[in-house]
């Protein structure tokens, strides 16, 4: 419920221009809290169904060890910090769809995921994430030019220092998380 | 037979899995295809430059008015002289930034005209967008500042503000404003044949590319 409540709230019109208005915004608050919405969304619809489709073996057998999913996931989080992408999002009505759709899908497919995939997995996406976030941040911190024609080079250099920000406290929370983790949970699960 | 059946599961369940992780692949491919024109850019602007190169967009007629005051078509220049490309640039009179690199970078490409004697098939055309301000008499101040010579360079503001919306939606070029009270925009060098059509989008900084793909378009039309 929560995650739909959040939703709704992102897409009220004045939340979503008023999020959208500036690219730190948009890739700072907006983006993660639709993979939140998602996250949340993902939870309900397992706690409504008794016999929750998602928690099944016979699901799961798509997603071994959560691999796929966490796949599905690096996909959609790299593709939303494509400078293009960021620029059809705010300018064209079918992009945005897909912007809100294909994020709270990865939400909702990293709860599914994560718990499932083990250290290995973990690593992968959580590596592939930060880095990608990490490199963005520096071209947006040094391009000497706007790489999004519809935000303004300061606006660019807040949302690359917010990225290595981001990626930096993403990749230490992990490794803290990593470093606690009981030894069983290191490898994925089946 | 309950062997063989926990067996005829595992292969299922392998089967399945593989099945969910080329579904991912194919969804993420696709994904990251959409954003990035088919891996081959990462900005508007190129993707822009891609499209233009591709499929030629003609241009709409808008009218403007130069810095003499005069009305006429936007790929005109009032001597009714289509034989020329035309290298296209936007900007605004008051603009304290980027316009002052796009006038040093017109003054070259003026430059390189007259010295090489190429007036008769090229010359350079610079579109206000602030229709509001950019009056004949400041165009007509900003040529003085910048040195544009008239046979090789004009500068002109649509009569109206719908004219000059068509006009930067053609090009590609989308004008924010950046809340210091100025504006702020994609530029480049963009080149039009003589016979009206968008063909090439030029980064600045290659002032010698922009100058070959407009000779060459000039050159194709004859």
């Amino acid at each position: 419920m929560r995650g739909v409540l959040l939703l709704v709230m992102l897409v009220l019109p004045p939340v979503r221009g008023w999020l959208e208005a500036s690219m730190t915004a948009h890739m700072l608050i907006q983006i993660p809290l639709l993979l939140l919405a998602g996250w949340l969304a993902g939870s309900h619809v397992s706690r409504s169904r008794r016999s929750s489709w998602s928690r099944s073996s016979r699901a799961s057998a798509w997603n071994p060890g959560g691999a796929p999913g966490l796949l599905l996931v690096a996909a959609i989080a790299t593709t939303w910090m494509i400078p293009r992408a960021l620029d059809l999002a705010v300018t064209s009505p079918q992009a945005a769809l897909l912007k809100f759709v294909t994020l709270v899908i990865a939400g909702a497919v990293l709860r599914w995921s994560w718990g499932r995939s083990g250290a290995p997995g973990q690593a992968f996406l959580i590596g592939n994430v930060t880095w990608m976030m990490a490199v963005a941040g520096l071209l947006l911190r040094d391009a000497p030019v706007r790489v999004c024609t519809s935000y303004l080079t300061s606006d660019q250099r807040y949302a690359g220092t917010g990225l290595l920000l981001l990626a930096a406290a993403l990749g230490v929370r992990w490794f803290v998380v990593w470093l606690k983790m009981p030894a069983p949970l290191a490898v994925p699960t089946r | 037979m309950i062997g063989r059946s926990t067996q005829e599961t595992r292969l299922g369940s392998v089967w399945r899995g593989i099945v969910g992780f080329m579904t991912a692949l194919t969804a993420g491919v696709t994904l990251l295809a959409w954003a990035t024109d088919g891996f081959a850019v990462l900005t508007s602007d190129a993707s822009r430059a891609r499209a233009v190169a591709r499929a030629p967009q003609p241009i709409p007629e808008v009218s403007v008015r130069d810095s003499r005051g005069v009305i006429h078509d936007v790929l005109l220049d009032g001597s009714n002289d289509q034989s020329r490309a035309v290298i296209v640039d936007f900007i605004f009179t008051r603009c304290i930034t980027l316009c002052s690199t796009l006038g040093g970078i017109y003054q070259q490409l003026q430059r390189a005209i007259v010295s090489q004697g190429l007036e008769d098939r090229v010359r350079l055309l610079t579109i206000s967008f602030d229709v509001a301000h950019d009056t004949p008499d400041r165009l007509a101040l900003h040529a003085r500042v910048m040195g544009a010579r008239p046979d090789v360079w004009s500068l002109v503001t649509p009569t109206t503000q719908a004219g000059a919306d068509t006009l930067l939606q053609t090009f590609g070029v989308q004008v924010i404003a950046d809340g210091a009270g100025q504006w702020t925009h994609n530029a480049a060098l963009h080149i039009v044949t003589p016979r009206g059509e968008l063909v090439r989008i030029v980064s600045l900084d290659d002032v010698p590319s922009a100058l070959a793909a407009a000779l060459a378009s000039a050159d194709s039309t004859l």
